[in-house]
């Protein structure tokens, strides 16, 4: 009984200090939230958007700050999970943060959604659930990746382009995966007279030790292509596979497929691959600017969403600084929605949705180990 | 036809690597009756020593056999050593407490070691090298199984006899079937039983480093968090065969390989874990102690 | 299981009486030397990983030599403490098998009486905690900030959780390692119910706990026959199917799971709207505070209560003591004529109960589910609570639970560094107090004859810890 006493009064001991653990607000800094993907097995992708982050806020502070304050970055993992998130969400929210970037995947994003509530602006950079959006839910969501439905009709349009009759969707299981597939097949069907068949739709357990199985059947169907909904990683396994068994059919992918770790880990596998995505701006000045800053900090390469989030960040400033406050949301809203910001991505605006209008979105092929823009 | 011979071959490639992994949970749960969760952890581990071993030699100039060779010995070394020092601290102050205890001491070890490599390498997925050179037979045999196929079905085949061979020719093979009937007896008889455990413990870590260097080549790519899922399904392998047999491991996996692998091949692979698992409680409510484990009596 | 413990006690030497000074700084430097060889050790042991940094985006390998000396010295540092302790504790468990064997406490060994704490044994001391305990969870939402409320709806989610999964395993010792899948089949329900028919979380409550017991029910079946680690991979086999059927099935929405799930009602009333403008401006709620957590927040903590109450009851049941039985020996107790079927199913199916309550509420609370947030690591979570809190004991499993779900957030401090920390102080808890954090008593009766003296028999009750 001892023991539970005492274990309970450091309990309570421990809650008092927890409680007392959030500083009243500082006026001086101006305080952004990013929740997402820090640590877990999709921290690669959170880290991306986090490096975009810090390269946009890195820039801003050089350039005196937002509305004269220095910009500090308050980031809280989320490691993907619904609930993770709403903690993560609720502890930004309790220090009075209004301006958030993030989260990493859609679904971690619904749950903190209803918790920031009406209360702060979320501009997200990965998450693409055409939901969070068209629901009208989220009237302060906005993001800057493309949606999956846009990326499923130019991968139709690509289809009938080249002449491809028998398609296989595969996907991860995961939810960025399977919808991308199911909208791929939405738009497949909807297009009868294009004479393209969905001879297969199956999914591999991302992780898996071997694909060998998905691979044999994709093999036996004969299709001349595959939609791939999915990440680039759990894509080039795929294509090796793919290969190694013979099997010539052409991988289509979306934004998640767009990363030159595509290319480095699939080697001569994934020559001939097509991806949606941003276009390609990474020769820009203010790309190589970018690139050049991420570098001075970090090891690691910038990942597939690095130039999305910055472009994120940088919108979310812009708007800030015109509305002149951090504090009233409509009128911040107003100018993300109707001044156009040139970002790193290009001119970018908002449409009343929530989704990006005006950055750029094209098709690519891997032609000799690099991504390299295709035309229909 | 075709469908049929292949998904035969990707099932006896996944069983392989399963049983190369399911050996070490096995040999450990034969011994002290633990779930080393951390051991898929180890595999990762392999892995990634081995990848950094090969940047290392092949920056070096060394290539081909001694490249995989040198490789896949550093990575068996390193993960004996890491499973050695595993025990040490997590499971040895841990004896002869309730069994539930060093089951979570090994949870709680799993996430350390998946953090840890996060943390000092890289959270983003690392592209692997094709570390195994062409092989001489493989002409004949392309149109079937891939070099990595057959390169990981001859090594589970190796290690499997050399692993029987260890356990039925050597004085540690005998002191650890001794311990793995009876410790207390074993003990008596002179057994030095923390070196038995410990033996256990360094030999499956090495069984461990060939599958992660092996699967390495095979997927091309790793990531810290490689080791869960395949340790997940090694051990349900290791326990469908009946867990602490050697020969159960490898047939449990084998089934659990073949299983998944016509499952997806023929029902759909929405629903290849299902059957597997549906499998599994089928063939355990009908042999309660698995396929090859021996029904014990308990005696009052 | 329990008897095993005194057998294979680590007998540290026991302290030399009169120890000279020679010998003292003959071990201090027998230590030193132990901690520098291990430093050495896991110098080695991190060179490739630690010291080899493959560098994805050159393509090569970094050579950083510069962490070796930090790693080596923090190697130093632990094992020093890590033997310090290790030796503590095996100094206590001899004490403690020798103060249960009738002998007098060991030389050096400060006994219990001698311990301040023995104050918090007195019953005033002891109600007035739990009076303070209460009051303080009570008036969490009137002082805390929204996020320590969210925290604290999670905890208490868990220590539901706990509770429930310590009948199956802790109690009647099955172990279950798809504990998950019950808390997702309670969250399910009520988000379809709520989607589809447009059921309310008062409605989906007790439909989504008889969800979750039919299904423990349905699991009971197979596994009757299968005892220990077989039975345990078949409940992880089970919740996988569970899972993976939740992700397949089309009408649950798949991987993209159920959006706007909403707050339970309370009595229609609109609670931020009418009820919050008449605290805030009196300082009894924080400004940004949610009102409808706050009230699923009281929902979970009478949920709580009410499992204590019911877990206690079942635990001092004549069903309980078959679970008991259970645990303690298959074979005895069917020889003594309990139902080992029966016990087992409900053993299964009560278990199940408070997993479903508790995904009702957390569905509620998250508002949006999907199949992700019931895996496997999701079950391994629960199952650490009860084993880390102490198997079997109520005070310990709820402990347990506001440890492993707080540590966590505590540790957001250290950002990259939280789950490191995290699994070390997992090992390192159970490395020093396997039995848990607060072992649960087995009600022993001593006959003392100096306790007759005035006191009914009933008081002989040993101090806790008595027996593991």
């Amino acid at each position: 009984m001892r023991t539970i006493t005492l274990s309970l009064s450091l309990c309570l001991a421990a809650f008092v200090s927890l409680s007392q653990a959030s500083p009243a607000p500082a006026q001086e800094t101006l305080k952004i939230g990013f929740g997402g993907a820090l640590l877990g097995s999709l921290a690669s992708y959170g880290l991306s958007n986090l490096y975009g982050i810090e390269v946009a806020i890195a820039k801003a502070n050089a350039a005196g700050g937002v509305l004269g304050r220095q910009v500090e970055l308050v980031k809280e993992d989320d490691s993907c999970d619904p609930a993770l998130a709403s903690s993560a969400a609720t502890k930004l929210a309790s220090q009075g943060i209004r301006l958030i970037l993030g989260h990493t995947c859609s679904g971690a994003t619904h749950s903190a959604l209803s918790v920031y509530g009406g209360k702060a602006i979320v501009v997200s950079s990965s998450a693409t659930d055409v939901y969070l959006t068209d629901s009208g839910d989220n009237p302060y969501f906005f993001r800057t990746t493309p949606r999956d439905d846009a990326q499923s009709s130019l991968q139709v349009r690509l289809l009938k382009a080249k002449g491809f009759t028998r398609v296989a969707l595969l996907h991860d299981k995961g939810d960025y995966g399977k919808s991308l597939a199911e909208l791929a097949e939405a738009a497949i069907k909807a297009d009868p007279a294009s004479g393209i068949t969905v001879a297969l739709v199956e999914g591999v357990t991302s992780g898996q030790v071997s694909y060998d199985a998905v691979v044999a059947k994709v093999k036996d169907a004969g299709v001349d292509a595959i939609i791939w909904g999915g990440y680039y990683n759990d894509a080039s396994k795929l294509a090796i596979n793919l290969r190694d068994r013979g099997v010539g059919a052409v991988i289509i992918g979306a934004d998640g497929l767009y990363d030159e770790r595509y290319v480095t880990m699939g080697g001569s596998a994934v020559e001939g691959s097509f991806a949606t995505g941003q276009s390609d701006i990474s020769q820009s000045a203010a790309a190589q600017e970018a690139l050049a800053i991420h570098r001075k900090n970090h090891t690691e390469e910038t990942g597939t969403y690095f130039f999305y989030s910055m472009a994120a960040a940088e919108a979310l400033f812009a708007a800030v600084e015109k509305a002149g406050t951090a504090d009233d949301l409509d009128l911040i809203k107003t100018h993300l929605t109707s001044d156009t910001v040139d970002t790193v991505m290009g001119p970018v605006r908002f449409d009343a949705k929530g989704d990006v209008i005006g950055a750029g979105f094209k098709l690519y092929e891997v032609k000799d180990g690099k991504f390299v823009e295709a035309t229909l | 036809m075709e469908l049929f011979l292949n998904l035969c071959v990707s099932g006896l490639t996944k069983g392989s690597i399963y049983a190369l992994i399911a050996l070490g949970y096995t040999m450990v749960y034969g011994i002290i009756a633990l779930i080393n969760f951390a051991h898929g952890e180890i595999y990762m581990i392999g892995a990634f020593t081995a990848l950094i071993f090969s940047m290392a030699l092949g920056a070096l100039g060394l290539s081909g056999w001694g490249l995989l060779l040198a490789c896949g010995l550093l990575a068996a070394v390193y993960c004996a050593m890491y499973g050695w020092t595993l025990e040490k601290i997590a499971y040895k102050p841990l004896r002869g407490q309730s069994r539930l205890a060093p089951l979570i001491s090994a949870i709680g070890m799993s996430i350390f070691l998946q953090n840890y490599v996060q943390l000092v390498q890289t959270p983003n997925f690392l592209a692997y090298p094709d570390l195994i050179p062409p092989l001489p037979f493989a002409g004949a045999l392309s149109g079937v199984a891939t070099k990595s196929q057959v390169a990981i079905v001859a090594a589970t085949a190796l290690s499997m006899i050399a692993l029987t061979l260890f356990i039925k020719r050597t004085r540690m093979g005998l002191a650890m079937r001794a311990v793995s009937q009876d410790p207390t007896m074993a003990r008596l008889s002179g057994v030095n039983i923390d070196r038995v455990i410990s033996s256990t413990f360094v030999i499956g870590s090495v069984f461990a480093a060939v599958g992660g260097l092996l699967i390495g080549c095979a997927t091309r790519q790793i990531d810290s968090y490689q080791g869960f899922l395949a340790g997940m399904k090694a051990f349900t392998a290791a326990v469908l065969g009946g867990i602490g047999s050697v020969p159960g491991a490898v047939i449990g996996s084998l089934i659990l390989g073949f299983s998944e692998s016509f499952a997806a091949g023929y029902v759909s692979s929405d629903y290849e874990d299902v059957v597997a698992f549906v499998l599994l409680i089928l063939i355990l409510t009908l042999r309660p102690d698995g396929i090859m484990g021996s029904a014990t009596t308990q005696k009052v | 299981m329990a008897q095993d413990t005194q057998e294979n006690l680590p007998v540290p030497p026991p302290p030399a009486a009169g120890a000279v000074p020679v010998s003292a700084f003959r071990r201090l430097l027998g230590e030193l030397r132990a901690a520098a060889l291990s430093a050495v050790w896991f110098s080695v042991l991190a060179l490739p990983l630690v010291v080899f940094r493959i560098n994805s985006a050159s393509g090569r390998i970094d050579y950083l030599w510069g962490r070796l000396p930090r790693l080596a010295a923090a190697a130093f540092l632990a094992t020093l403490t890590w033997r310090f302790l290790l030796r503590r504790v095996g100094f206590s468990r001899v004490r403690r098998a020798v103060v249960e064997a009738g002998g007098p406490p060991p030389e050096g060994a400060r006994g219990p009486e001698g311990s301040w704490l023995t104050l918090l044994d007195r019953a005033p001391a002891k109600r007035a905690i739990l009076a303070a305990g209460a009051l303080l969870l009570l008036s969490i939402p009137f002082w805390a900030t929204p996020y320590v409320v969210t925290v604290m709806i999670t905890a208490l989610i868990y220590i539901t959780l706990g509770l429930g999964l310590n009948i199956v395993v802790g109690v009647a010792g099955l172990l279950n390692l798809g504990y998950a899948a019950f808390f997702a089949v309670g969250a399910y329900t009520f988000a379809l119910l709520h989607a589809n028919l447009g059921l309310g979380f008062w409605a989906c409550l007790p439909l989504g706990a008889l969800a979750a017991t039919l299904l423990g029910l349905l699991l009971g079946i197979p596994i009757l026959r299968l005892s220990g680690d077989y039975l345990a991979i078949v409940t992880l086999g089970f919740a996988e199917i569970v899972r993976l059927v939740l992700v397949n099935v089309g009408f649950t929405n798949g991987p993209r799971g159920i959006r706007n799930i909403p707050p339970p009602s309370l009595l229609g009333i609109d609670l931020n709207g009418s009820v919050k403008p008449l605290l805030v401006p009196r300082g009894l709620l924080h400004a940004d505070m949610d009102l409808n957590k706050v009230f699923i927040y009281f929902v979970i903590l009478a949920i709580v209560a009410l499992t204590v109450a019911c877990v206690f009851r079942l635990e001092n049941s004549r069903l309980g003591r078959a679970w008991l039985a259970l645990r303690e020996d298959e074979v005895a107790c069917q020889a003594m004529g309990i139902n080992r079927t029966r016990a087992k199913l409900t053993a299964f199916a009560l278990g199940s109960t408070w997993a479903g309550l508790a995904g009702v509420v957390f569905a509620s609370q998250i508002t949006f589910i999907n199949p992700q947030s019931f895996t496997f690591l999701t079950s391994v979570m629960v199952l650490s609570i009860v084993v880390l809190g102490g198997m079997g004991s109520i005070p310990g499993v709820m402990i347990g639970a506001v440890v492993l779900i707080l540590l966590p957030e505590y540790l957001r401090e250290f950002s990259d560094y939280r789950m490191l920390i995290f699994g070390l102080i997992m090992v390192v808890m159970m490395v020093f107090r396997p039995q848990g954090i607060i072992p649960s008593t087995r009600r022993v009766y001593i006959y003392r004859p100096e306790d007759h003296a005035g006191a009914p028999a009933g008081d002989a009750l040993p101090p806790e810890g008595a027996r593991p």
